[in-house]
């Protein structure tokens, strides 16, 4: 919302306030304030002086001094303009002034003659001859003598002496979208009188024929004027200057009044040719289909029934709340005027505006909410300054075809409600002074205060909606400090899922990898990437309505994409050789929930040189060893990864997880050279970490032996560990897999799988035999399964 | 006797002039070995009188104790020389650099919510997780946002169908917990967040936010402010001042927007915070009547606030990140960079 100091002024008095103490009162009354724009900055120190007598300067050929009556006082400049004569109005800049250019004026001695100041140009101004006529001109700008006085400060001969301020008015606060509201505001942080617009005006004894209807229920109010024996011509101009300062155009006197009533009250408002009306009706109605309308901005627009629209009897006449139509707009004939004032649902304006993109004052007004109530005052405000400019005979007739009895709301408190929410206290005088400048009447009895709340203000329901006005203008600097002591004690905590992901996030600090965070919606054709069936429970994708592109409309419903996506990124920014792992949501549609699932996975990619399957088994494995669990792999094929090397990760019979070599043709898919290996665990199906007891230290020595054994190559060393461990008796503390071979040392389709096997006793030292026998009976059964021998 | 004084003086002598261990230990073994001088005249105490024995075997052993003593101490002179010599032969160039052991990293965003988390863990806050897709009814209608309300507008959020859409705040969490749990509630929560924005140098359709809730009875806007410069000392400095402006949110009344002292020149006036000293950093109020009584909670009885806080200017404004991208690219070298 843009306001200009002068306008504001015209409500409350505001001489002692710079720009910068009004926009700070704005500020923390909860009006920020975007910008101020002083356009006067820079010509504090320039007026209007008259030439009296030119005089050539005794020792310069090109200069010249001139005779300045300044009015209250006489000066000399000189000047080398050779546009200037006797008697000419021109702006000068006078010792002190610090120009809108930049250039800083003082007196000085111009070869032994007393220069007091400059006379300016237009551009040293820095203004053309749009802000003023003739400021283009080569030379001194030569004023209009009949537009300024001598002495007069050159702001206001170029109507440069406003400030303007660009104001964010809360989405609460549609009253405050207009001069009235805003001034409203100031008056109540400065503490001073409102004063209210000039309301006063007659009505005629005669009236031209009119019937309004509302036929739609999106219409809460509206009213019908007409005003006969208008003349049609410009504004005054200090309208259209108030105009101008705030982006409007001047069209005409008409016209510019409904503007500026729009403005000043915030009250929308049409005039139409009264001329033009078919059968003397004007109908607020939903469109039907076909309607159509030739706009002021010269489209045609096609409407539909969701769309409002103010008629006549054949035609559409404008589309309500939105823009007029041209066919029945005001033009220099115009004799006799029909002014519509409405209140309108703001639903109902704002799917108008959608649809057809349209988006004016009017409408913008009408989509945060304009009270029935402010009909009435725009309707009596634009009245008044049609009488006041005498243009118009108002006829005796206001037409309004649904009536509302306005009788303000009520809402009553105790006052101990304040203590309670703000915690401080505030003075009943304070209050009392507060609510009464917002124009909310009230009265404090035993403790209970009952206000009455402004019909413009809907915003106001609750007792707490009563408080924070009190706060708001009180202010908030007043609230204290403090640090909740009152409050009861709570332990705090994790919920299960942010335990389970703290968790992780803690073991994952320890490998070499880094965390990154990508967008959860995807493209859909990742899948197809990733070489996904068309069945896969992965194809279950919710998809958003509205995305920003395809590239982004699919909730992922897997992490691998993302990830390939990054390294992909890195490797077209020539960085490679590294590991990534995202800890996030994959989403997963459900047919028996209305949301989708939400599930938390750990995926963790590498693109290392000498990463291999490996290496990033590795990872997997700290992770279960540091939740104390047993990981078990188990062979599988998976779509997008190498055929032979991967496999699903269980605890128990639980599929936790995968791991294994991208498939190269998805790694080409998202345009990566690399060898990638990659694993994800499904953080909800992993059981929480068990704490377990520290094993006492052995007080007995062990005894090592390694076996080195022949297999067939395709036997798994998991299944022959296993078998080991089966059969290496009580006495067995641990098995470690140290090395496999194959090569010319063993037969070909055989390989050598080297054990270290660990014996301890915890009730004595092992004798040789004991652990003979352990290892016999671990070969035999080796044997007897695999067909394994001991390597000689 | 005499032959005895005679020996240590020799043994002595011999000690002294000893150039290397060697030597050393042949001078053990030829006075104090088993054939060694000091051996010999024990064997020759059967010979003495009875009574003279004591005394001899005293004096001889009083010597082999003093030749010991006196050999193991140059051999530890030795000792301590050739490890002094090895030690001045083993040098490294300690100004070489190195490449620091492989580590990873975490993500800018995950190291301040752990630091909130906690910050706020140990003010006996529960951390609770949210969900990213919501009904309508957790993301709006329940905090007191009904359809059509402006405020629906200003945040343009992704839709999957009329009721369900990608949380535009972490606010919906406040309505799930207080649905479950009476106060008092102190509860914490953070995540993604979406609205419909193109991604630009300032802007993401994805970021994340940080959500703090405290309902019990007599929760003031006063501890509401406390909390408040608590969280900015927190994460900008002990100097950080805070200031409060009315604004206006659905679901809070009253409603404050909370600038904080600008971290770029401490106060001063910047650019970045238009010469104001000030940047604007979350928004907060107390808890809407409505809001409380569409979770069940009495509004009569208790009261509390709420903090929103978008994390993505935070560290932005840590980090010195001037496109918000950096943050969603995960560029490695970025990355690398973040501790």
């Amino acid at each position: 919302m843009i306001v200009t100091l002068n306008w504001l002024k015209d409500f409350v008095n505001l001489d002692d306030k710079t720009p910068q103490q009004i926009a700070e009162a704005f500020t923390f009354a909860g009006f920020e304030v975007d910008e101020i724009i002083e356009k006067s900055k820079g010509m504090e120190r320039v007026f209007v002086g008259k030439i009296e007598k030119i005089v050539k300067h005794p020792n310069a050929d090109k200069l010249q001094i001139c005779y300045i009556d300044l009015g209250n006082e006489k000066t000399q400049i000189i000047t080398a303009a050779k546009n200037v004569f006797e008697g000419a109005f021109v702006p000068c800049a006078l010792d002190g002034a610090d120009l809108p250019n930049g250039v800083k004026i003082t007196t000085s001695d111009m070869r032994g003659e007393k220069s007091c100041g400059m006379l300016c140009s237009g551009e040293e101004l820095l203004i053309d001859n749009t802000v003023y006529p003739g400021a283009e001109t080569d030379g001194i700008m030569i004023l209009n003598e009949k537009d300024c006085y001598i002495g007069q400060n050159i702001a206001n001969v170029i109507g440069y002496d406003d400030v303007v301020f660009d104001i964010s008015v809360l989405s609460n606060r549609p009253d405050c979208q207009s001069v009235m509201g805003l001034a409203k505001e100031l008056s109540v942080v400065f503490n001073r009188e409102f004063k209210k617009p000039n309301i006063s005006y007659d009505r005629a004894e005669t009236d031209l024929p009119l019937t309004v209807e509302n036929q739609t229920e999106n219409c809460l109010y509206i009213l019908g004027q007409v005003v006969t024996d208008v003349k049609i011509q410009p504004s005054p101009l200090w309208v259209q200057k108030r105009l101008k300062s705030v982006g409007l155009n001047s069209i005409n006197n008409i016209v510019d009044l409904t503007n500026y009533v729009l403005w000043e009250i915030g009250q929308p408002m049409h005039a139409f040719d009264y001329s033009k009306l078919k059968g003397n009706s004007l109908i607020v109605r939903q469109a039907k289909e076909n309607d159509g309308v030739l706009a002021l901005d010269d489209n045609e627009y096609m409407l539909n029934n969701s769309n409002m629209v103010i008629a006549d009897n054949a035609n559409v006449i404008s589309i309500a709340g939105v823009k007029g139509g041209k066919e029945y707009s005001i033009s220099s004939d115009t004799k006799n005027i029909v002014l519509e004032v409405a209140s309108f649902k703001k639903e109902s304006i704002r799917k108008t505006s959608r649809l057809i993109g349209l988006r004016t004052d009017a409408s913008s007004r009408y989509e945060r909410g304009v009270e029935p109530i402010s009909c009435e005052i725009g309707l009596d405000r634009i009245l008044s300054l049609i009488q006041e400019f005498k243009i118009g005979k108002i006829c005796k007739t206001k037409h309004i075809p649904t009536k509302i009895e306005f009788s303000k709301r009520t809402i009553k408190f105790n006052l101990s409600k304040i203590k309670s929410l703000l915690g401080i206290e505030i003075p009943q005088e304070d209050i009392k002074r507060i609510l009464l400048g917002l124009d909310i009447e009230n009265e404090i009895k035993n403790n209970e205060i009952n206000c009455k709340i402004p019909l413009i203000r809907a915003d106001l329901q609750l007792p707490e909606d009563v408080i924070a006005e009190i706060i708001r203008i009180f202010g908030y600097e007043k609230i204290n400090s403090t640090n909740g002591e009152s409050q009861k004690c709570t332990t705090g905590g994790y919920d299960l899922k942010s335990k389970t992901e703290k968790t992780f996030r803690e073991i994952m600090i320890q490998t070499s990898a880094y965390e990154v965070k990508t967008f959860t919606f995807v493209s859909p054709q990742n899948l197809d990437k990733l070489l996904i069936e068309a069945d896969s429970p992965l194809r279950k994708q919710s998809i958003i309505k509205n995305a920003l592109s395809f590239e982004y409309s699919a909730m992922r419903s897997e992490m691998l994409s993302s990830l390939l996506q990054t390294i992909s990124f890195n490797e077209h920014h020539k960085t490679t050789d590294f590991s990534i792992y995202e800890i996030g949501k994959v989403f997963e549609l459900s047919s028996d929930s209305m949301l989708p699932l939400e599930h938390n996975i750990l995926a963790y990619i590498t693109c290392e040189k000498n990463a291999n399957f490996f290496t990033i088994k590795s990872v997997t494995e700290m992770i279960a060893s540091k939740l104390n669990l047993t990981f078990n792999y188990q062979k599988s094929v998976i779509g997008y990864m190498h055929p032979n090397i991967s496999a699903e990760i269980l605890i128990g019979n639980i599929v936790i997880g995968k791991i294994g070599k991208i498939h190269p043709t998805v790694a080409k898919n998202f345009d990566i050279n690399a060898d990638l290996y990659y694993f994800e665990l499904y953080l909800e199906k992993i059981p929480e970490k068990k704490i377990k007891k520290i094993k006492p230290l052995p007080k007995f020595p062990s005894s090592t032996r390694d076996l080195a054994i022949i297999v067939d190559e395709d036997v798994a060393v998991d299944s022959i560990l296993k078998t080991v461990k089966k059969f290496a008796g009580k006495d067995c503390e641990n098995i470690e897999f140290f090395d496999v071979y194959t090569g010319n040392q063993v037969e070909k389709g055989k390989k050598s799988v080297a054990i270290r096997l660990v014996f301890r006793k915890s009730d004595g030292t092992l004798t040789q035999d004991e652990v003979n026998n352990y290892i016999e009976k671990v070969l035999d059964e080796l044997e007897k399964n695999y067909k394994a021998k001991l390597r000689e | 006797m005499d032959n005895v004084e005679q020996i240590l003086k020799s043994a002595k002598s011999k000690i002294d002039t000893a150039n290397s261990k060697q030597e050393l230990y042949n001078i053990n073994s030829n006075y104090l070995g088993k054939n060694g001088e000091l051996n010999q005249i024990l064997k020759g105490l059967k010979n003495l009188p009875a009574q003279d024995r004591p005394k001899v075997g005293e004096v001889v052993n009083k010597c082999r104790n003093e030749i010991e003593n006196l050999i193991r101490q140059k051999i530890l002179m030795f000792d301590k020389i050739e490890l002094d010599n090895k030690l001045s032969n083993e040098k490294v160039d300690i100004t070489i650099p190195v490449k620091p052991c492989k580590t990873g990293g975490i993500h800018p965003v995950t190291i301040i919510q752990n630091d909130l988390i906690d910050f706020f863990i140990k003010k006996g806050f529960e951390v609770k997780s949210g969900l990213d897709i919501e009904t309508d009814y957790y993301c709006f209608e329940a905090l007191n946002i009904p359809k059509n309300h402006p405020a629906r507008d200003a945040q343009d959020s992704f839709y999957f169908d009329d009721e369900t859409l990608l949380r535009v705040h972490t606010s919906a969490s406040q309505v799930r917990t207080m649905e479950l749990q009476k106060p008092p509630i102190k509860m914490v929560s953070t995540g993604m967040v979406y609205r419909v924005d193109e991604v630009d140098a300032t802007h993401s359709p994805i970021f994340h936010q940080f959500e703090i809730l405290v309902v019990d009875e007599n929760v003031t806007m006063c501890d509401l402010k406390g909390m408040l410069e608590d969280i900015a000392k927190f994460l900008l400095g002990e100097n950080t001042e805070i200031r409060l402006r009315p604004s206006y949110f659905p679901f809070t009344q009253p409603s404050a927007e909370v600038d904080v002292t600008c971290p770029h020149c401490k106060g001063k006036g910047c650019s970045i915070c238009k010469q104001s000293g000030f940047i604007e950093v979350l928004g907060c109020g107390m808890v809407h009547p409505n809001v409380l009584k569409n979770c069940g909670i009495d509004s009569e009885k208790y009261s509390g606030y709420a903090i929103g806080l978008g994390l993505d200017r935070f560290i932005m404004t840590k980090y010195g990140i001037n496109n918000i991208r950096d943050l969603y690219e995960n560029d490695i070298n970025i990355l690398k960079q973040v501790k």
